[in-house]
């Protein structure tokens, strides 16, 4: 069975005493007939190193291998999360257009008592005598609107017709407000001049007299 | 007889007397026994690690797999040419769960149970379908929950895996489903159109308006993308318009309806077919110079949130879709070629003799009444049909009818809109043409167009002569590039002076003729038409059809817009002069407040600063 069986008896009871040694005696000499195996220190070292090379060749693979996995799983997860805030998003776009759809704008402004713009009065800017006059506002004929449009203004909102309507008709009155607001702001302003003067006056002084 | 070694023999024959070498050189053996074993197992470890790798770290989860099903599509926001949001995706989550891995009642039962607790569908009708479905390997339990449910429930199943239970309720597969909704409910939705699940389809597509025509470009899943390379950069965008977008997908439309202004319209349409007491209308407002289509009103409208319960009949677009004789508002293009060939001057009188007999039939005035001579004003003033008629014969067919094709009647206006018609004229060549025909097409009758054509023919007169292509989709979205939507000119109409000259005229028919369309202050430009209805036995004897179109402000036209009422209630009106009419001066009231424009004594002065008052 062994080829060592023909051996020489002092080497084959040396081998044969351990099993482990003649498999490992066979292996090799198999291995040895089908491979290159080192027969020196320094081939030892050569097949040291190849498998240190090639070892740490899987390894870099092995360790690219769980860090791309790793990135994988964490974009899978970016992904899941994004696209769950996208969809919570969209909720919140559903309510922000659904609030503010033009429907639910008219409720809204009705119900805090506005009603549709129907007239617009345009005034030339050289005729008007100061600009953003509060009074241009109340133009004669602006708040009349049209028989059509006052019954659905009035009938959007009940409230409105309690409510007192600014009504100027007449070019007078038009041109006697002008003249009130004119007296209001002049007066205005020479009160605020008149403080300038005095802040100013009080400034010199102080100043003057820390001087000397 | 084994072979052995010369170096091996040359040991054992020296054996007795060197026993020292040959025990080195086993243990040298020996050692590179094991040496070998290590490299070998090194090798075969960093191989089992890299396929670890692959297999281990890989691993999905501890799901069960079922079936591959794919939710809807998502599709791309709507919005109006201000950033207002008309059609978006929510999201909801369908609930579907592969049965086969549910051995037991008891697991369906937990699950029935679960679901009942979590989402508050009925642990009876899921343990029904459960049991009754064993074999199946997908049952949909729930088509859309809300995605405050949807999260409840995978929260639930996260915290069964971290705790490592097997649990019927991990069975359950949530897929986010899109679903589309409409902020602005029944408003444009003949514009916007609306999703169905057509029959034998798996997923909902667009099938009307602008979900319709734009279907392939909205769907994120094998969408197209855009066409050309004249795209712009995102931020080209007004802010206001960028509220809403991107959408989740990155494919959104731009449309060139305002919001306001289709708000409007529908308004003054809900009004006027209430206080006329007609079946149906459309009122469409376009800007001349570039075919945008502002507002498309139509009535009866639907709302596409709830498209299960509108009537079918409602769903079509009327404004695109449908076809009408347009009655005397034709005589506009009858005049533009008239004046255009120069057969006849705007001062030029013709004889109104009250009938005139053109190949077998004899044209009357509606009124049955004739005025003598006549010029081009007054006679587009009191619609005379006899004139008309006149204006047709000394054009003669081959012109009158190329005008015809050449302000767009009887083809597509390629309006970007699903289910556009051509409407119907009948020319020289087709069998049952005769020269009959040519007098009654001269005022409308005989033939048939669709209002955006008798829109888009008048926005070619207000546009200097040039006829544009209508369009309601202003830019496109796709991944942050813009591609806007240029204005199209389709052809001349007609030239600038003859443009001119007919504006005037027609300002002078709203002047003389249709009081009812005016609005202080302002010049605006614009012909009526009563048509009756063809039925089988002829013409209905009543009822009609009424048609404004006109165009404002006539000097600097900024809008175009048409009224057509059907069948308004004769007992109150059945002439457009006395329903359509108004109805326009309605929503040109409107929209000079809309749009800001001063009448214009104020916009031609001098001085053109204006202060202005809202009240």
């Amino acid at each position: 069975m062994f080829e060592h069986s023909t051996l020489p008896s002092t080497v084959s009871t040396e081998i044969s005493g351990s099993l482990q040694h003649t498999l490992g005696r066979r292996w090799v000499s198999a291995l040895q007939e089908m491979l290159w195996l080192p027969e020196n220190f320094q081939q030892y070292l050569l097949l040291l190193a190849a498998t240190l090379l090639v070892g740490t060749g899987m390894m870099t693979q092995v360790w690219l291998k769980v860090q791309v996995t790793e990135e994988r799983y964490l974009l899978a997860k970016l992904a899941a999360q994004q696209q769950r805030i996208e969809r919570e998003n969209s909720e919140i776009v559903f309510a922000i257009a659904n609030a503010t759809s033009l429907r639910q704008i008219e409720q809204a402004a009705i119900a805090q008592g506005y009603r549709p713009v129907t007239r617009r009065v345009y005034v030339r800017r050289d005729e008007l005598p100061t600009l953003y006059s509060p009074v241009a506002s109340i133009a004669p004929g602006a708040t009349e609107p049209s028989p059509a449009l006052e019954d659905q203004s009035m009938d959007r909102n009940g409230a409105e017709k309690n409510r007192p309507a600014v009504r100027s008709s007449s070019l007078e009155e038009f041109i006697a407000a002008v003249g009130r607001g004119l007296k209001a702001f002049a007066e205005w302003m020479s009160a605020q001049a008149q403080n300038i003067s005095a802040a100013l006056h009080k400034t010199l002084t102080s100043k003057g007299s820390s001087v000397q | 007889m084994t072979s052995i070694k010369p170096e091996l023999a040359a040991s054992y024959a020296v054996g007795e007397q060197h026993a020292l070498p040959v025990e080195a050189d086993q243990k040298r053996e020996l050692w590179r026994f094991w040496f070998l074993i290590f490299v070998f197992a090194t090798l075969i470890t960093l191989v089992a690690l890299a396929l670890f790798t692959h297999q281990a770290l890989q691993l999905g989860g501890t799901r069960p797999v079922g079936l591959p099903h794919q939710a809807e599509s998502p599709r791309g926001s709507i919005v109006d040419r201000n950033g207002a949001l008309l059609a978006a995706d929510r999201y909801f989550y369908e609930i579907s769960v592969n049965p086969t891995h549910l051995k037991t009642d008891a697991e369906r039962r937990v699950l029935a149970d679960e679901l009942e607790r979590l989402a508050g569908i009925p642990a009876v009708q899921t343990l029904e379908w459960l049991q009754q479905y064993t074999d199946r390997y997908f049952l949909r339990l729930a088509p859309a929950v809300e995605l405050e449910v949807g999260h409840r429930i995978l929260a639930e199943q996260q915290k069964l895996a971290q705790e490592r239970r097997i649990h019927p309720l991990l069975y359950l597969n949530l897929t986010p489903a899109p679903q589309r909704y409409y902020p602005e409910g029944p408003l444009a939705a003949h514009v916007v159109g609306f999703t169905a699940l057509l029959e034998n389809a798996v997923w909902r597509r667009g099938v009307a308006g602008v979900e319709g025509y734009y279907e392939s470009f909205l769907r994120q899943r094998d969408g197209v993308g855009l066409t050309g390379n004249a795209t712009a950069s995102w931020e080209s965008l007004p802010e206001q318009v960028r509220r809403y977008l991107p959408s989740v997908t990155g494919r959104d439309l731009v449309l060139t309806i305002d919001r306001g202004v289709q708000w409007i319209a529908e308004e003054e349409l809900r009004r006027a077919l209430e206080l006329y007491q007609a079946k149906a209308g459309t009122i469409l407002v376009m800007d001349p110079s570039t075919g945008e289509v502002l507002a498309m009103a139509n009535a009866p409208a639907f709302d596409p949130n709830r498209i299960a319960e509108a009537d079918p009949a409602a769903l079509l677009n009327p404004a695109v879709s449908t076809q009408y004789e347009p009655g005397s508002v034709f005589k506009i293009i009858t005049a533009a070629a008239a004046l255009d060939t120069g057969v006849v001057t705007p001062t030029q009188k013709l004889t109104d003799t009250g009938a005139i007999a053109v190949g077998q039939r004899l044209i009357l005035n509606s009124d049955r009444a004739g005025y003598g001579p006549v010029d081009m004003s007054e006679a587009l003033a009191r619609s005379l049909n006899v004139i008309s008629a006149q204006w047709a014969l000394l054009l003669g067919e081959r012109r009158f009818y190329q005008y015809v094709d050449r302000f767009g009647f009887g083809r597509v206006t390629e309006i970007d809109l699903a289910g556009e018609i051509y409407g119907a004229v009948r020319k020289p060549g087709h069998e049952k043409w005769s020269l009959s025909d040519l007098g009654t097409n001269s005022f409308g009758q005989g033939l048939a167009v669709t209002p955006i054509q008798m829109a888009n023919a008048t926005a070619a007169i207000a546009n200097g002569g040039k006829l544009m292509r209508p369009y309601v989709v202003k830019a496109r979205i796709l991944d942050g590039q813009v591609q806007y939507t240029e204005p199209t000119v389709l052809g001349v109409a007609i030239q600038p002076e003859t443009a001119k000259t007919l504006t005037d005229i027609l300002v002078s028919v709203v002047e003389r003729g249709n009081q009812a369309a005016g609005v202080a202050g302002y010049r605006i430009a614009g012909k009526s038409g009563t048509a009756q209805i063809p039925g089988e036995q002829g013409y209905e004897e009543d009822d009609t059809i009424v048609t404004f179109v006109g165009f404002a402000p006539a000097d600097d036209p900024r809008f175009v817009i048409l009224v057509k009422l059907e069948r308004p209630d004769p007992s109150i009106s059945r002439w457009a002069g006395y329903t359509a009419a108004p109805t326009f001066a309605q929503v040109a009231r409107r929209l000079f407040q809309y749009y800001n424009i001063p009448p214009d004594e104020i916009r031609l002065g001098a001085n053109q600063s204006v202060e202005q008052s809202g009240i």
